[in-house]
C-alpha cells in the first residue's frame, strides 16, 4: 500500500498535541503563518478558532505541502450537541454554515468508522443545542477551502463532544480537550487507513518524479512539453503495463522535440491488449 | 448495497420514498433540499464515489421527456428518452456518465407519475403512428428494479398505450417482475453486449454473457420482444476473433425469431468526457487506445473503426436479416 498525504487542521493546542504525539509529528517554527507539526507524509497545522481562521490556516498548509494533489485532510476539533456523551465522536455527512447560508455534504466513500451526522458551524460558540447537530466554529471555514486543494472524498471533519445540555461548554478546558481527543487516536488511525486505501488508485496512477527528472536532466523540456512528455508516458506506461519508460536509442537524440517526436511513435505502434492472455 | 441515502425534504411522506427506506433500515439518511446539493459540486471524484455510491432519493421538476439522439432509433421515427434514473450499478469503463456527472451516486426520481404525465403529452403532440421511449440513456433500466420498482409501474402504462413504444435497454438479469407479468406488446428489452473476455475487462460488476444470454432466453420463453445492443464496439488486438466468438455464442442460443432488433454502435464520446475520464483513469488501456479527436468527438482511429465497425456489421448479417439491423453508422 502506497502511504497516504494527509494534512490535520486543529483549533487548539490541546486539539494538537495528543495527534501530534500519536503520529509522531515534530513542531516547526515557520517564519510566519500558524504554529506546525509535521512527519514524513502527515502535517498538523493549529489554525486558532473561527472558520475563516481554519479556512485561513488550510491554504496556509496546502502552500507548505507545495499543494500535492489526492492529499487526506482532516479537520479535528471539538463540538457541542445536546444529548450525545462527552468524549462521543462523530464525522460529518452535512456540513451548514448558519450565517453564511450555504451546505455542504461531505461524500461519504468510505465507511466512516464513527456515526456521520450534521455538523453546524457557527460564529460563536453554542450554549444551546436545538437540534439534534454537532454545533462547532470551524467545519464550514475547513471544509470550503480543503476542497480547493483535494476532493471532497478525502476531506472530513471529526468531531469530538466537548459539551453537552448537562454539560455546558464554560466547562472545557485543555487538560479535558487532550483526553477526549487522546481517546480516539486509534479511530482516526483507521479513517486514515480507510481514506488511504481508497485513493490508493490515484497515487498509484501518478508517473513517479524521478522518472520525469530523469528526462528532465538529458534535456530541457518546456511547460507544454513536460505536459506532452507526461501524457506519453503515461500512455505508455498504460499500453505496456511496465514501469520501464526508457530507451538507450533516446540518448541520441539532440532535444526534447526530437524526444517527444519519437516516443509517440513508439507508443503509438504499441499493441492494445484490454485482454491480457 | 446502500449505506448512505439522501432524501430531499419535500419527499419525506412520498409513498415510493417509503417503501425505499424501509428496505434500507440501516443506511445513513441525510436531508437536503434539492438533490443538486449533492450531485452537482464541483470538488467529487467518480471513480473515488463508485467504490461506495449513495442513493439520492429527488424530484424531477421538468425536462421528463426529451428528444433522443440521433442515430438511436431502432425503427421509429419519433424517438424520445426518459431517465428516471441518472447513474448505473454497473461499472463500465466507456459509459459516457463517468464524463457527464461529477458524483457516482445513483439518483432516483421518484414521482413516476410526472413522467407519465410527460410521455402521454409527447405521444399526443407527435400525431398518429408510433413514437419510441428509451429508459435506458442515463441509467440501466432494471438493474435497481427491486429498488425502483420503474418496470412494475411503467408496463402497465405503457400496455395501454399500443403506439407508444418502450425499450428498456439493461445488462442486467433482474427479470423477475417482467417473467411474472404478462409480456408487452410494445416493449423492448434490449440487452448490451460485449464479448466476453473485452466485458471483463471493461465492465466491471456487470453480469456475464452467459448470465445476460439466460436471462434473454427466459424472457423469450416467455414472449417478450428482445433487442441486442453491440455497443459500443471495442477495438483489442485481435478483435475480429472475439467479436466472430461473442455472435456465434450469441447466436447458437437465440433465433432471429426472437429479436425484435439489433443494433451496432462505435465507441465515441464528446471531447470533454473523454477529458474528464482519462483524468478519472489514466491507467486504463482503453483510453490508451488509437484514438482521435474529430469534430469534437474521440472516437477511434477512421480507418480502424471503419474496420471494426464494417467487419462486425458482416458478421451479424450472416445471423440476422438487415430489417432488424440499426447500425449506428461511424464517420
Amino acid at each position: 500500500m502506497i502511504h497516504p498525504w494527509v494534512n490535520f487542521v486543529v483549533a487548539l493546542p490541546a486539539e494538537a498535541k495528543p495527534i501530534a504525539s500519536y503520529f509522531e509529528l515534530r513542531r516547526t517554527t515557520p517564519d510566519s503563518g500558524f504554529p506546525l507539526y509535521r512527519g514524513e507524509r502527515i502535517s498538523l497545522v493549529i489554525s486558532g478558532s473561527g472558520k475563516v481562521a481554519a479556512a485561513a490556516a488550510v491554504g496556509w498548509l496546502a502552500a507548505h505541502t507545495q499543494g500535492r494533489t489526492n492529499t487526506i485532510w482532516i479537520n479535528v476539533g471539538i463540538a457541542g450537541h445536546r444529548e450525545r456523551p462527552l468524549g462521543d465522536a462523530v464525522m460529518a455527512h452535512t456540513i451548514v454554515d448558519r450565517a453564511a447560508e450555504r451546505t455542504w455534504y461531505p461524500p461519504l466513500a468510505i465507511q466512516p468508522p464513527v456515526d456521520s451526522i450534521t455538523v453546524k458551524t457557527l460564529d460563536q460558540p453554542a450554549t444551546e443545542y436545538p437540534t439534534d447537530e454537532a454545533f462547532e466554529m470551524e467545519a464550514s471555514g475547513f471544509y470550503s477551502s480543503a476542497c480547493r486543494f483535494s476532493t471532497g472524498e478525502l476531506v472530513h471533519c471529526f468531531k469530538v463532544i466537548s459539551d453537552n445540555r448537562q454539560n455546558p461548554v464554560h466547562g472545557i478546558n485543555a487538560r479535558l480537550v487532550y483526553q477526549w481527543i487522546g481517546e480516539h487516536l486509534d479511530t482516526l488511525s483507521l479513517l486514515i487507513g480507510r481514506l488511504g486505501a481508497l485513493a490508493e488508485p490515484l497515487y498509484a496512477s501518478e508517473l513517479p518524479p524521478e522518472l520525469l527528472d530523469h528526462y528532465r536532466h538529458h534535456w530541457r523540456f518546456s511547460s507544454t512539453q513536460q505536459n506532452q512528455l507526461r501524457q506519453i508516458l503515461t500512455r505508455w506506461r498504460t499500453l505496456a503495463q511496465s514501469d520501464l519508460l526508457w530507451l538507450p536509442e533516446l540518448r541520441k537524440l539532440p532535444d526534447a522535440k526530437a524526444v517527444i517526436a519519437y516516443l509517440k511513435e513508439y507508443v503509438g505502434a504499441l499493441p492494445v491488449k484490454l485482454v491480457r492472455s | 448495497m446502500i449505506d448512505v441515502i439522501y432524501i430531499e425534504r419535500e419527499l419525506d411522506d412520498h409513498p415510493r420514498v417509503r417503501a425505499i427506506l424501509e428496505r434500507y433500515p440501516q443506511a445513513t439518511r441525510v436531508p437536503c433540499n434539492r438533490y443538486t446539493e449533492v450531485f452537482n459540486p464541483k470538488s467529487q471524484n467518480f471513480r473515488l464515489q463508485k467504490s461506495r455510491p449513495a442513493l439520492i432519493l429527488a424530484r424531477k421538476h421538468d425536462g421528463f421527456v426529451l428528444d433522443a439522439p440521433a442515430n438511436y432509433a431502432i425503427g421509429g421515427t419519433r424517438n424520445h428518452y426518459f431517465s428516471h434514473m441518472l447513474n448505473c450499478v454497473y461499472d463500465c469503463r466507456y459509459c459516457f456518465l463517468q464524463g457527464m456527472y461529477r458524483s457516482a451516486h445513483y439518483v432516483l426520481f421518484v414521482n413516476y407519475e410526472d413522467f407519465a404525465s410527460a410521455i402521454d403529452a409527447a405521444l399526443a403532440s407527435s400525431g398518429p403512428g408510433c413514437a419510441w421511449f428509451f429508459s435506458g440513456y442515463d441509467c440501466d433500466s432494471l438493474a435497481l428494479e427491486p429498488v425502483t420498482g420503474f418496470a412494475e409501474h411503467f408496463l402497465p402504462f405503457f400496455a395501454a398505450r399500443p403506439n407508444a413504444w418502450l425499450e428498456l435497454r439493461t445488462k442486467s438479469t433482474q427479470i423477475r417482475g417482467l417473467l411474472g407479468r404478462a409480456p408487452v406488446a410494445n416493449c423492448v428489452v434490449a440487452f448490451s453486449l460485449t464479448p466476453e473476455r473485452i466485458a471483463h475487462a471493461v465492465e466491471h460488476r456487470a453480469p456475464s454473457m452467459e448470465k445476460r444470454l439466460d436471462a434473454m432466453l427466459r424472457l423469450a420463453e416467455k414472449g417478450w420482444r428482445l433487442g441486442l445492443r453491440f455497443d459500443p464496439l471495442l477495438y483489442q488486438q485481435g478483435y475480429r476473433e472475439h467479436y466472430r466468438q461473442m455472435f456465434q455464442q450469441v447466436f447458437q442460443r437465440l433465433s432471429c425469431a426472437q429479436l425484435h432488433s439489433v443494433s451496432l454502435g462505435s465507441f465515441r464520446l464528446p471531447r470533454s468526457f473523454f477529458r474528464t475520464l482519462q483524468r478519472l483513469y489514466p491507467d486504463e488501456i482503453l483510453f490508451a487506445g488509437p484514438l482521435e479527436e474529430h469534430a469534437g468527438m474521440v472516437s477511434y482511429q477512421k480507418d480502424l473503426e471503419r474496420q471494426l465497425f464494417d467487419f462486425c456489421a458482416n458478421e451479424l448479417l450472416q445471423y440476422i436479416p438487415e430489417e432488424i439491423f440499426f447500425p449506428c453508422q461511424p464517420r
